[in-house]
């Protein structure tokens, strides 16, 4: 019998990374990355789920950044150039590796793999947006909007309006690629401030996501914790607050399950262990040194000596900790459901990126646990918040509080002293786009074009990453940089607009560099 | 008192790492056949050929054996190779 639900969540983004004016750009390998180690492996989950008719739900987050990538023509065939080099390699490698097994099977192991991930891109096409966009059409796949660059709310309050421009952009290019307008949205680093709710009323989104203390410490008390959403106060948008056991299970380094000795190691990889004048064709053209996705080793222990991997024994744990992750949940739920007067919600959202890349056996995890889910129970049904919302209309009515995931939960990672500075000239900026926006409300041509560009510069520069990256001391140079061109193409345009004198060649070459939506309208950003 | 080296040495990230490759080459008639310990290799047009291992500990017996196109005449050179490893490591105490 039907106890309790559990809502999985993939928060898939990348910020926008895409260089036309360099041949090859370091930066512009985190997407192709995770398109061959964490998309694809994904879909190809999903899937074989739909194939083998298993019933599932899961709810994923492609934020508009990464949709825009997905979607790029240039970058699309970067991939597919990236992905035939590290073929190349394999071949190379199945040879190198003839007197050592054990790294040969490997070999051949991961040739299959990015053949395969190179057959699946061009099988959609080289856009997998569509992949995940039949899922959704399939009913197995709910996917949610995000902030136009993942723009980080709590620390924009002083300028709502570049707030609701992130929403509008981003609720827009939703619609433009899916046809539907989006019911939810991922609040970047789950960052929420009280009253952000009313922007995302007026946008048309029913449900967002908290941390699990956004509900926790709302007003008043939530009566079931984050067990059920909670409609916030005035706007009735629902709340879903993150459950703590199931997120630590996977996401804690010390306690999760990606740590376990028998998984791969992420931190060993041939681009930095094999001989510089062998590997120099495959990694970066000024000889620094790159993951190639080609990793020998697993965890082993917490000592530097690796062991080499082995993917039988690898598939075992991951089958062992699906069945254990589920085991949990139903305990939780029966818990719960003794005292509740509803079936509980489980709420476990994890990065996307987190499966496969981080977590090589991540999709595996996923694929036992969604089989196990269908076929080994019956008291935990996997559910998206829009079937929950529509079974369950009923629920409380409270003002979450201000809180974000990561470091302490209150907006922390984004504000210290190694980013605290952005924020001044973020703020100056947003102030000045609603100046424009205001002494411009009725142009075209090329006024209405540098609008345009400078919304779009101006969200760039927003994007929680640039201050994450920061944050963590590991390409600051890059985050430094690309929050300083934004803000100064931004000033320009301001000026240039201010001033009737728009510079038409710069502004192509800004366009053609800087160019995602397409269709923006600078008159959201009020 | 507890000694001082000691406790840097607790913190010291120090490393070394040293591997082994070996690269087999040669050159025959660009129309012969080719093999490597028995596997079929590719010849460039010119007849020169290429190989790379990554060589573990103990011995490796490398046939490589080139048959003429007419199947009339066969060569066949053999080298072998060992690897032995050792390591040794120590914490020199500070003056």
């Amino acid at each position: 019998m039907n106890k309790g639900y559990l809502c999985l969540i993939l928060h898939g983004h990348l910020p926008y990374v895409r260089h036309p004016e360099h041949e090859d750009f370091l930066e512009e390998d985190w997407l192709y990355e995770a398109i061959t180690e964490t998309y694809i492996p994904l879909i190809s989950v999903f899937q074989g789920l739909v194939n083998d008719k298993i019933d599932f739900r899961l709810t994923m987050t492609l934020s508009p950044t990464l949709i825009s990538m997905l979607n790029n023509p240039l970058l699309q065939e970067r991939y597919v150039k990236h992905i035939n080099k590290l073929i190349e390699l394999l071949h190379k490698e199945i040879e190198r590796t003839a007197w050592l097994p054990q790294f040969q099977s490997l070999a051949i192991m991961y040739l299959n793999e990015f053949c395969k991930a190179r057959d699946t891109f061009e099988k959609y096409g080289r856009n997998l947006v569509n992949a995940f966009k039949n899922l959704q059409d399939l009913g197995k796949l709910e996917i949610v909007t995000c902030a136009a660059t993942h723009g980080y709310f709590p620390l924009m309050d002083v300028c709502r309006e570049s707030i609701r421009a992130q929403v509008k952009v981003a609720v827009s290019h939703y619609e433009s690629v899916f046809g539907r307008r989006p019911r939810g949205i991922w609040l970047p680093e789950c960052g929420y401030h009280p009253g952000h709710d009313e922007i995302l009323k007026e946008c048309g989104i029913r449900y967002f996501f908290s941390d699990s203390h956004g509900v926790l410490h709302g007003t008043p008390r939530p009566k079931y914790g984050v067990f059920a959403p909670v409609y916030c106060k005035g706007t009735g948008v629902a709340c879903f607050g993150r459950d703590l056991e199931s997120s630590k299970q996977v996401w804690s380094s010390i306690e999760g399950y990606p740590g376990d000795y028998d998984y791969r190691e992420f931190y060993r990889d041939v681009g930095f262990d094999l001989e510089f004048d062998y590997i120099k064709p495959y990694i970066h053209p000024d000889g620094v040194r790159i993951n190639t996705g080609i990793k020998y080793y697993r965890i082993t222990g917490q000592e530097n000596h690796k062991e080499p991997y082995i993917p039988q024994r690898a598939k075992e744990k991951a089958a062992q900790h699906a069945g254990n992750f589920m085991f949990n949940r139903q305990k939780q739920i029966e818990y719960l459901n003794d005292f509740m007067h509803k079936n509980p919600i489980l709420v476990a959202p994890y990065d996307a990126e987190l499966f496969g890349h981080w977590w090589y056996e991540g999709p595996q995890w996923l694929d036992f646990l969604i089989r196990k889910i269908s076929c080994d129970q019956d008291e935990i049904r996997l559910i998206t918040p829009s079937e929950y919302l529509a079974e369950n209309p009923r629920n409380q009515v409270i003002t979450p509080s201000l809180s974000s995931w990561g470091w302490k939960g209150y907006s922390e990672m984004w504000l210290q002293g190694s980013n605290d500075w952005i924020y001044r000239h973020l703020h100056i900026a947003s102030g000045r786009m609603t100046e424009l926006v205001k002494t411009n409300s009725d142009v075209n041509g090329l006024q209405k074009r540098a609008l345009n560009q400078a919304l779009r510069e101006l969200l760039l520069a927003q994007s929680s990453d640039w201050a994450f990256i920061m944050g963590t001391g590991t390409h600051t140079s890059y985050a430094i940089r690309r929050t300083k061109d934004h803000l100064l193409r931004f000033t320009r345009l301001y000026e240039e607009i201010k001033s009737n004198s728009v510079d038409e060649e710069w502004l192509s070459d800004i366009e053609y560099k800087d160019d995602l939506f397409p269709n923006i309208d600078y008159r959201v950003h009020q | 008192m507890a000694s001082p080296v000691k406790k840097i040495s607790k913190e010291r990230k120090f490393w070394l790492k040293v591997d082994c490759e070996l690269i087999v080459y040669g050159a025959t008639e660009p129309d012969a056949k080719v093999t490597v310990q028995d596997r079929a290799i590719k010849l460039r047009p010119d007849g020169t050929f290429t190989l790379r291992f990554a060589l573990p500990d103990g011995k490796q017996f490398i046939p490589v054996k080139a048959v003429s196109s007419d199947d009339i005449e066969e060569r066949t050179i053999t080298p072998i190779v060992s690897r032995e490893t050792k390591s040794s490591s120590f914490i020199r105490e500070k003056v």
